[in-house]
């Protein structure tokens, strides 16, 4: 049991028993869409990152949505007009969003997801020419790579 | 040999219903707050009634301790320093998902001897919480998933039907009853919950050193609490001890201030 685990566990309160069973090997949903592995992350296109990260909050056709706060309407956006200011929100997070620019082997204590340069650029050109946006320019993985990115591992529960 | 842990009859959600229940008089719900304004001799917020958002309505007092989540505080426009507001900024909140899947039968206890505790698994469910209460009772309650990452966030992105489907195909490759015994499912994704937008405050070893004092510091008239100003993030110990920390620290202000003990 790795330290995240042991500390879900404990989040659960008062197991009087565990079960321990380990279930097949990895990839066992490769098959499934739905879901991406921790292995297959990396191939991850804008469009499937937008539409299994992104949406969760951003809404399909990157509508946003309002409760006490709220998640902005990517559609029609005119931040957007900077490439820069959408990078650097998918590299760092902003508002409480969580940051995607975290190197890929400190994503777990960060309990979160590691997105390349090359797919933070991908993400970024797909918003910028769907929903009602028209951006031209295409951002490459080069480009992204020299904003700053996140210092360190976010870290949960001690 | 497990140290032993307690929890309270009907879960953990029991502690923040006994507060409510006991200070219902002093509570205001369904306050949206949609701006916080200090001066020399006060803090007034603003806010509507989320049920009747069209009319905008204000509370005055000599001194507010907030404890809204970072997420939502960061979007209500409040008078504070640019240090506190930095810090309101900097502090990236986890997505996490838990689905409610009730059944039949506990056939986990019936089938399988199992009696609490928890099966692990490398699914996208994460893993699997028995009930350690109501054994041998009839239907039954599984927490079928419990998520962080980015297969919380892909959970996020589905609606909660979806959630629970996922949750029941998975949960079934463990124990087949699933298919036969299912009777109801509830899902809550955590960046979906309006008043929080995310589980819990994610700090680093960066940002506490650039922010977490800034955070907790009062500012003017204003103090904040909360998991996300304490040690113990994702907690409710954190929270409890955030807010005895932070009133400990406005009453020594207002009692220097001159205000009687």
């Amino acid at each position: 049991m790795n330290r995240l685990e042991a500390m879900a566990a404990h989040k659960l309160a008062a197991p009087m028993w565990v079960l321990l069973v380990s279930i097949a090997a990895a990839g066992a949903y490769a098959d499934d869409a739905s879901f991406t592995s921790r292995a297959g992350v990396g191939s991850m296109t804008g469009a499937e990152i937008y539409d299994h990260i992104c949406s969760g909050c951003h809404m399909a056709g990157g509508q946003g949505a309002v409760g006490a706060g709220s998640y902005p309407k990517l559609a029609a956006n005119q931040k957007l007009v900077s490439w820069e200011y959408a990078a650097l929100t998918v590299l760092n997070g902003r508002n409480g969003m969580p940051p995607f620019g975290l190197p890929a082997n400190q994503t777990m204590e960060a309990r979160g997801a590691h997105l390349s340069d090359a797919q933070i650029a991908d993400v970024v050109n797909y918003v910028r020419s769907h929903f009602d946006n028209h951006y031209k320019t295409e951002v490459t993985g080069k480009q992204v790579a020299a904003l700053p990115h996140p210092a360190a591992a976010l870290m949960g529960p001690q | 040999m497990q140290t032993a842990l307690f929890q309270p009859v009907g879960g953990m959600g029991r502690i923040g219903e006994a507060f409510g229940r006991e200070l219902s008089s002093l509570i205001r719900y369904n306050s949206k707050v949609t701006d916080i304004h200090q001066d020399e001799h006060g803090v007034t917020v603003k806010f509507v009634d989320s049920r009747n958002p069209g009319t905008a309505q204000s509370v005055r007092a000599d001194w507010c301790m907030c404890t809204i989540p970072l997420p939502v505080l960061a979007q209500i426009p409040m008078n504070v320093g640019t240090a506190l507001a930095q810090a309101i900024a900097a502090v990236p909140y986890a997505a996490a998902i838990k689905v409610g899947l009730q059944f039949k039968r506990r056939f986990w206890e019936e089938d399988e001897d199992i009696y609490g505790g928890i099966t692990y698994t490398d699914l996208p469910i994460s893993n699997i919480g028995y009930p350690n209460y109501g054994f041998q009772s009839g239907k039954g309650v599984l927490l079928g998933a419990y998520i962080w990452g980015l297969n919380a966030m892909e959970f996020t992105a589905m609606t909660p039907q979806e959630r629970v489907q996922k949750a029941l195909d998975y949960g079934s490759q463990v124990h087949p009853q699933y298919r036969k015994e299912f009777d109801n499912g509830v899902a809550v994704a955590w960046h979906r919950v309006p008043f929080t937008m995310g589980c819990m405050g994610m700090w680093s070893s960066d940002s506490r050193e650039k922010h977490y004092d800034d955070l907790c510091k009062i500012d003017g008239r204003i103090v904040l609490a909360g998991e996300h100003a304490s040690f113990l993030g994702g907690w409710q110990e954190g929270a409890v001890t955030s807010s005895l920390d932070a009133i400990q620290r406005l009453h020594q202000r207002m009692v220097a201030q001159g205000a009687k003990s």
